[in-house]
């Protein structure tokens, strides 16, 4: 029996293997750790990956602490906890004893979170997008944002420079992120688009992580992004916008890819007095065609019930507030 | 001699017009490296991809050798590509068949994965590659070095720098 492989075979043996047997192989020898470290080597293994492994979905949770959890698609969800809400609104509320995400049967598994050690006053991450086992992360506490590339799999994050307009230096401004991949290049890329006092068009800010450095780029047509969720799909990075139509309200919310479509998870809004903004359903939409507009089909509408109603309305209203004054003074009041 | 090279010569393309009509796939002649000689139909062997570019380059008139695979080999890389050539295997009678066709001994794994390699067949190299790996996953970087015959040339100061880079791996 020959024990002997060509490096180009023992290649194909290491492309099969999970993410942690190949990164504990690197310290076999030092060819074998050159091969496994190649740059060729990874973009053959995350392009097998992405063809062969099952999709997940990525949660953040705010329970006591903040966790991040990964689920498989057909996990079946708690669906009535408030654990999944990101920041603590329900003090004191008879719904904060009720049992924790963490005590549901549900098969997740628990990702580590980078640097929270670093800040001892609360703060909480958003996630920005996710792509190719990437995690794009916001740190919230200053709406300038300290920005991290976070790989769970090998539990390493990397701080990203912070951008050129800075609240110090520039004043209060509103914002909208969106994380994207430039294939090509294999390259990870960050865009933040800065509005001052809700003026159009919004000031992009990009920064190739590559070279990480933060430059201007001329912006798309003069719109209002609307909230604060992107989604890459196609090798672009779409946002919900709305032209600037002061008297009317926006109806899509959140974003997130269904199937390879762009589809839009969204609530219809509707004012009602005192009781602020409530969300009297959910609908979920999908692109059919890739850019044609004609081709956005509804799903289905979910209807929510009138507990949920109210732990919503928080969050509804959180969302209209940092749209309209800024992140940094909801961050006060949490 | 020369005479009957002349003749083979008119006789090969006469043959060559008989099967493309009648199997529409030419028959090859393969070569192992202990000198057996496989006659194979053009569409199981072109699987192989290097055999492939010699078709294509007109390289495939005479029988191809293949130094490198021995017969015994060579006949098991000819079956999965003859089960691979037919699409209308469904596809669980065809995981069916590779399940068992690499259900064999490290040491024939091994000449498979060589072989998959230089024959350049795709499939098989994943599959073989994978039952490798599959024995592999589990197992510590000491015992990888004894699998493979491999020297550990990192120092123990350089060892423990990667191991700390990534010490989750290293937890059973």
């Amino acid at each position: 029996m020959s024990n002997y492989l060509p490096e180009d075979v023992i290649v194909e043996i290491l492309l099969q293997l999970p993410a942690k047997s190949v990164l504990k192989f690197r310290c076999v020898c030092k060819t074998w750790w050159s091969m496994i470290s190649s740059r060729h080597f990874v973009t053959r293994y995350l392009a097998r990956s992405n063809q062969h492994r099952p999709s997940y979905l990525l949660f953040r949770h705010y329970d006591h602490k903040e966790r991040f959890t990964l689920h498989p698609s057909d996990d079946a969800f708690p669906c009535s906890n408030p654990a999944i809400y990101p920041l603590p609104l329900l003090k004191g509320d008879e719904l904060q004893e009720k049992r924790s995400f963490f005590e549901y049967p549900s098969n997740f598994t628990e990702l580590h979170c980078p640097n929270k050690h670093k800040y001892t006053f609360p703060s909480y991450f958003n996630i920005v997008g996710s792509i190719n086992g990437l995690i794009c992360l916001a740190n919230n506490y200053t709406i300038d944002g300290a920005y991290y590339l976070w790989n769970p799999s090998i539990n390493r994050s990397v701080l990203l420079p912070y951008p050129n307009i800075r609240q110090k230096s520039h004043g209060q401004y509103t914002f909208s992120l969106g994380f994207g991949y430039h294939a090509p290049t294999i390259d990870y890329k960050l865009v933040k688009f800065v509005y001052f006092d809700d003026v159009i068009p919004p000031v992009v800010e990009i920064c190739t992580f590559h070279t990480g450095v933060w430059r201007f780029v001329i912006g798309p047509d003069p719109q209002y992004i609307v909230g604060n969720t992107s989604v890459f799909v196609n090798g672009a990075l779409h946002w919900l916008a709305r032209t600037p139509d002061k008297g009317k309200l926006y109806k899509k919310l959140a974003i997130a890819a269904l199937d390879g479509l762009l589809a839009i998870h969204g609530g219809q809004l509707e004012y009602s007095g005192d009781r602020g903004w409530v969300v009297k359903e959910y609908s979920v939409w999908v692109m059919k065609e890739y850019g044609v507009v004609e081709s956005w089909t509804k799903l289905y509408t979910i209807d929510i019930g009138e507990r949920f109603r109210r732990v919503n309305l928080s969050i509804w209203i959180i969302m209209q507030k940092a749209w309209n004054h800024g992140m940094q003074q909801i961050v006060q009041k949490a | 001699a020369i005479q009957s090279s002349r003749f083979s010569c008119v006789g090969f393309p006469l043959a060559y017009i008989f099967l493309a009509c009648k199997k529409k796939s030419m028959a090859l002649k393969l070569k192992s490296s202990d000198n057996k000689i496989f006659e194979v139909e053009e569409l199981v062997a072109v699987q192989s991809e290097t055999i492939k570019s010699l078709v294509e380059d007109g390289c495939a008139n005479n029988v191809i050798p293949l130094p490198n695979v021995d017969s015994k080999t060579l006949e098991l890389v000819l079956d999965w590509c003859k089960n691979h050539v037919d699409v209308k295997l469904d596809e669980e009678k065809l995981k069916e068949y590779e399940d068992k066709f690499i259900e064999v001994d490290l040491a024939v794994l091994y000449d498979l994965l060589m072989a998959a390699n230089y024959l350049n067949i795709k499939d098989l190299l994943n599959r073989a590659s994978q039952k490798v790996a599959d024995m592999l996953k589990g197992k510590k970087p000491e015992q990888i070095r004894e699998t493979f015959n491999i020297v550990n040339d990192f120092s123990p100061e350089e060892e423990e720098e990667i191991r700390k880079e990534n010490l989750w791996a290293f937890e059973e």
